[in-house]
């Protein structure tokens, strides 16, 4: 229905309609994607939003338009009114009107949307508006002008500016500068208010009617809107809803919910990429078991798990890559035969691959007897690709500061590239436009060279060139679509020159990050990346894509590398496989009771372990006072049998491990080091005078046959240590990992051991200092491992463990004692294969963070995270019978206090 | 006088016995059928079973292959499982295992499946008499064991091998035993174990004969 007296507000918006338009410039970027976020709410009824803020594209507005015969419309020429209609026609919402969309509409009603209570704000009865008992009423279906008041109805602003024309006659583009005109890029928020009274003064707008002013400070609410309507985060859009819905909130409440709505959800994502990158390592190191020299299955998922930390460097994951590249490389160099070079004009193939040998701890100069950095000496070579050759050149060259043949080919590469710089900023490999792949690849090779003036000028520019061209989901445009590569790249360049890309002000866009909007492209259920959401380019969208994937998880381990405050992706000076020399060394507990009959353990360990050894043999020095009672093999460690023999006279324990029957070579599971080699159970003969007794290895081989050349000496040199003879009750107190807060532990929790003389095993022992009582677990694995009684607990990191060796803060009593079981996950008391997936699923953050108890039961490894290494843990456990290694671990410990 | 009461009574007897009877023993079948299932004899949870070959000659030498079957799984996905059996590493030597016709997911390949790959100690099973077997999928999901992957007749997990030691002697019963026995879960209830009782598993005997 159509009021047909128009009256006042009538004569206002004709009036209105007749101002000329103001033409302005608007100082959207062009590379922003232009939305308009369109709402309608009738807050000075009380009744909050008619239709909530909705954002759409111009493909939608126009879309939604064709189906009334409008349109298209480029975004010069799209005006508030077509929004409008657009907006109306998505709601099915029925209307009144007068004139036209195109030229002169005047919207007088919206069927449907009343919902009948009124609850008036007091700030608009206050100024002489109508109020609760006193109104109008509503006598139609339709909410619009009249209604409830003589001088109601429908009112419009855009950009928080209440529009000086009619909405068919305002075009976003044409009112940039205006004075209250917002700029939000190439974003506009269209919002329908209903005006109870004041012309908009109760809406907190000063239009300039002689209506005395806005009857309260309205807040600008456009920022909260836009940010509504691009969040899917329900909880917290129904937080934010309640600010927009409150007619008078102050701009520091509506600040605060754009905060919680945008900037809060940012720390939150950050253990999202964490997940996501875990989950994609996983499933490259299971669908691609062996990868070989190329570009996908290749250099890149290398790489990636490497820097990643997925396996460990001396893992032979990348052992046997490696041995492959090695055949690899000698074939393509004695074919080429070009002095290293594994392609005649392509030097990104030698680059690639030296980028996975150094993440690998290999060196890149002697592959086989092949120097891969040789050919690095020849610019001309590394120019034959374009600007890819010197960006792959810098970045190879110096993920190990290989040094050159000649010294200037650093410096030419850095030239070649300052001087493709565009005008933009960026740089493209072709054109005059930037690219965000080649600028972000060109940022991440000159970043070791900020120091240089001309490079930091230029860096400057290029990452204000990325900026620019980000776009409002966070995301960026290449090659005719928006993709997860071209994201990926400019992650990798931002952690290079230490920017966070999810934090960073410039690398955010209408609340979204460049970190945000490659997670968008992660496919849940398949572990991998889409190389683009929608089909185009005969690629299908939300199909995984092997380079894509590759591209991104690089690109999350960068970030999450910089989160972690390590070395950038590419800077893999800290990729060293460690030490390798064979060495020994014994443990003994730190204390024992002085009395005959006393038991104890010394563990020999090894801090690896060579294959192709049929024989060990190793001479312990036993000092007097100790008989041997037995010598049994680590669980780890097959192949042979166990013969020894100890001379009382002369104190030496001889031992040796070899298989007598068929000369089978040793063995050894497992990768995880020290590991438990031998463990010899001593027993006091009689109480000893002395306060301590010391024993040591006189010396170890491994043998491979009667030729002594081919002996291994095995390192004893600092294999020895001494056992402290002490009366009755004592405490000692290790502390096993404290968590670094990566996976799981955080950083305040310590685990510790205390190690108890002259009790039974089991027996109940209670800490409390005054200021804590911990709770201790008796392990029975360790103190069968050690021969004392050890005890578990977690402990705040940074209380003092002094308290710990003072038998004034314990009580024994006759109980027992609650019991550890290392890798029982559930408590159930087995461990079996719920237990492995507990440590997977924790890892992969399927459930809830664990408590101290969980931790101390999973963190197997005893390593300072839980992650996949414990799953393994428990599956080698299960498998292998071999003790955990937090077990093996804490027998060996020494007392943490003096 | 005697004679006709007896005879009177008998026939009234014969009525009343004949229903208290049928009574009694449906009172006893359904007792029994609930006790035993509460038992798990007649439990309608998925099992497990080591296969129970024919008799043996104790002159037997070549290997032979035991199935561990499964019966069922529920509407869930398991991305892990184990068992453990025990032996008597005395009379059987364990060889090791062979693929069995039950699969996981593999969204890789083409047919979406795969057969898992168990671990499993052959040295350390011989040296403790028993036999412990793993799968993990380490993405705690896209390589799970699934009802949808069970084929319609037989489902045989995998193949468990063993050679007659030269000890054994006819009449000698060898008894391979599911210790423990688990598909687990991501959420633990809705896991399949023995010790939770979700799981039957039944034994495997090897009996020697002449």
């Amino acid at each position: 229905m159509i009021r047909k007296n128009t009256r006042v507000i009538a004569l206002i918006l004709t009036v209105v309609m007749l101002f000329a338009s103001v033409s302005m410039f608007a100082s959207a970027t062009e590379s922003d994607a232009f939305s308009v976020v369109v709402s309608m709410e009738g807050l000075t009824l009380g009744q909050g939003l008619y239709f909530e803020p909705k954002a759409y594209s111009l493909d939608e507005i126009n879309s939604l338009l064709q189906r009334e015969g409008y349109g298209p419309y480029e975004q010069s020429d799209l005006t508030a009114g077509m929004a409008t209609l657009a907006f109306l026609i998505d709601h099915d919402a029925e209307y009144t009107m007068t004139g036209d969309w195109e030229n002169s509409a005047y919207l007088s009603g919206v069927r449907g949307i009343d919902t009948g209570t009124v609850n008036i704000p007091g700030v608009i009865t206050e100024n002489g508006g109508p109020s609760n008992e006193d109104h109008d009423g509503n006598d139609d279906d339709y909410l619009g002008e009249f209604d409830y008041g003589s001088i109601s109805g429908w009112m419009i602003t855009v950009n928080n500016l209440m529009i000086p024309v009619g909405c068919s006659q305002f075009g976003f583009e044409d009112f940039g500068g205006t004075q209250n005109y917002q700029d939000y890029g190439n974003t506009y928020v269209v919002r329908w208010h209903f005006t109870l009274y004041g012309y908009g003064a109760d809406l907190g707008y000063d239009n300039g009617w002689g209506m005395g002013g806005p009857y309260f400070e309205g807040a600008n609410k456009d920022l909260l809107y836009i940010a509504y309507a691009n969040s899917n985060n329900a909880e917290k859009k129904a937080a934010a809803r309640a600010v927009m819905e409150n007619l008078t909130a102050t701009q520091q409440e509506v600040d605060a919910a754009v905060t919680a709505l945008n900037g809060a959800e940012q720390p939150e994502e950050k253990p999202q990429a964490r997940t996501v990158l875990n989950e994609t390592m996983a499933q490259m190191a299971a669908s691609i078991p062996e990868p070989v020299f190329g570009v996908t299955a290749g250099e890149w998922t290398v790489l990636s798990l490497a820097r990643g930390g997925y396996y460990p460097l001396t893992d032979d994951y990348f052992n046997n890559y490696y041995l492959r590249i090695v055949e690899t490389v000698k074939e393509k160099d004695a074919s080429i035969g070009m002095n290293g070079q594994l392609h005649k004009v392509k030097s990104t193939e030698n680059a690639r691959l030296i980028m996975a040998l150094s993440a690998i701890g290999k060196d890149a100069t002697d592959v086989g007897g092949v120097n891969l950095v040789a050919p690095f000496d020849d610019f001309t070579w590394i120019t034959k690709q374009g600007i890819n050759g010197p960006i792959f050149a810098l970045i190879a060259l110096d993920t190990k500061q290989y040094a050159t043949g000649d010294d200037t080919i650093r410096q030419q590469c850095i030239d070649y590239i300052l001087s493709r710089q565009l005008s933009d900023g960026g740089w493209a490999l072709s054109g005059t436009t930037a690219d965000p792949d080649i600028t972000a690849m060109a940022l991440q090779a000159l970043a070791n060279y900020r120091s240089d003036a001309a490079v930091s000028e230029a860096a400057e520019k290029g990452i204000a060139c990325l900026s620019a061209m980000q776009k409002d989901n966070g995301g960026y445009y290449s090659w005719g679509a928006v993709n997860s590569e071209s994201i990926a790249q400019v992650i990798t360049a931002c952690t290079a020159w230490g920017i966070d890309p999810h934090t960073d002000a410039r690398f955010i866009k209408n609340g979204n990050s460049a970190v945000d909007a490659l997670l968008i492209f992660y496919i849940a259920d398949k572990c991998g990346f889409a190389h683009v959401l929608e089909s185009g380019g005969g690629y299908t969208g939300g199909e995984v894509n092997a380079m894509a994937t590759d591209q991104a998880c690089y690109a999350l381990v960068s970030y999450i590398r910089l989160q972690n405050k390590e070395n950038a992706l590419y800077n893999m000076t800290d990729a060293v496989i460690p030490e390798t020399e064979l060495t020994a060394a014994l443990n003994l507990p730190e204390n024992i009771e002085n009395k005959k009959g006393t038991a104890f353990n010394g563990i020999i360990s090894l801090n690896g372990w060579k294959d192709g050894y049929r024989l060990m043999d190793c001479i312990v020095n036993v000092p007097a006072g100790l008989q041997v009672n037995d010598v049994s093999i680590g669980s780890r460690i097959g192949g042979g049998s166990l013969s020894y023999n100890f001379e009382e006279e002369t104190g030496k324990l001889r031992i040796v491990y070899f298989d007598a029957q068929n000369g089978n070579v040793l063995t050894s599971e497992g990768k995880n080091y020290p590991m438990e080699f031998l463990n010899i159970s001593f027993e006091l003969k009689n109480y000893v005078s002395a306060e301590n007794l010391a024993v040591g290895i006189a010396g170890m081989t491994m043998k491979q046959s009667s030729d002594s050349q081919t002996q291994l000496v095995v390192n004893t040199a600092q294999a020895s240590d001494t056992v402290n003879l002490v009366d009755g009750l004592s405490f000692s107190v290790m502390t096993l990992y404290t968590g670094d807060g990566v996976d799981l532990i955080p950083t305040t929790r310590t685990a510790i051991a205390v190690a108890v003389t002259g009790v039974e095993n089991g027996t109940l022992v209670e800490y409390n200092d005054g200021t804590d009582a911990v709770a201790l677990r008796y392990s029975s694995s360790i103190s069968e491992k050690s021969g004392v009684s050890t005890y578990v607990a977690m402990v705040d990191s940074s209380k003092s463990l002094d308290g710990f060796i003072d038998e004034n803060n314990y009580t024994v009593s006759d109980g027992t004692a609650e019991e550890i079981t290392f890798g029982d996950a559930n408590g159930d008391g087995l461990v079996n294969a719920q237990d492995a997936l507990g440590a997977v699923n924790l890892w992969l953050r399927k459930g809830q963070a664990p408590d101290d108890g969980e931790i101390l039961c999973m963190n197997v490894t005893g390593d300072s995270r839980i992650n996949t290494f414990d799953a393994l843990g428990i599956v080698e456990s299960f498998v292998d019978g071999a003790d955990f290694a937090v077990v093996s671990r804490a027998a060996a410990l020494k007392n943490t206090v003096d | 006088m005697e004679l006709t009461k007896e005879k009177k009574l008998s026939k009234r007897q014969r009525r009343i016995l004949l229903v208290s009877a049928i009574l009694l023993l449906a009172v006893l079948a359904l007792v029994l059928f609930f006790l035993l299932r509460g038992g798990s004899l007649l439990s309608s949870a998925p099992a497990v079973t080591v296969e129970t070959p024919e008799k043996m000659s104790h002159t037997q030498r070549e290997s032979f292959s035991l199935a561990l079957e499964l019966s069922a799984l529920a509407e869930t996905d398991y991305p892990a499982a184990s068992f453990s059996i025990s032996f008597d590493p005395e009379k059987l030597e364990f060889l090791g295992l062979d693929e069995g016709n039950v699969s996981v997911k593999h969204p890789g390949s083409a047919s979406g499946a795969a057969l898992p790959e168990w671990s499993v100690n052959v040295d350390k099973s011989n040296e403790t008499g028993q036999i412990n077997i793993m799968y993990l999928d380490m993405t705690g999901g896209k390589y799970a064991f699934s009802k949808d992957l069970l084929q319609k007749d037989d489902n045989v997990l995998l193949y468990l091998n063993f050679r007659l030691r030269g000890s054994v002697k006819q009449g000698d019963v060898y008894e391979l035993c599911i210790d423990d026995a688990v598909f687990a879960a991501s959420d633990e209830a809705e896991s399949l174990a023995k010790a939770a009782g979700s799981l039957r598993t039944n034994n495997g005997r090897i009996v020697i004969g002449g």
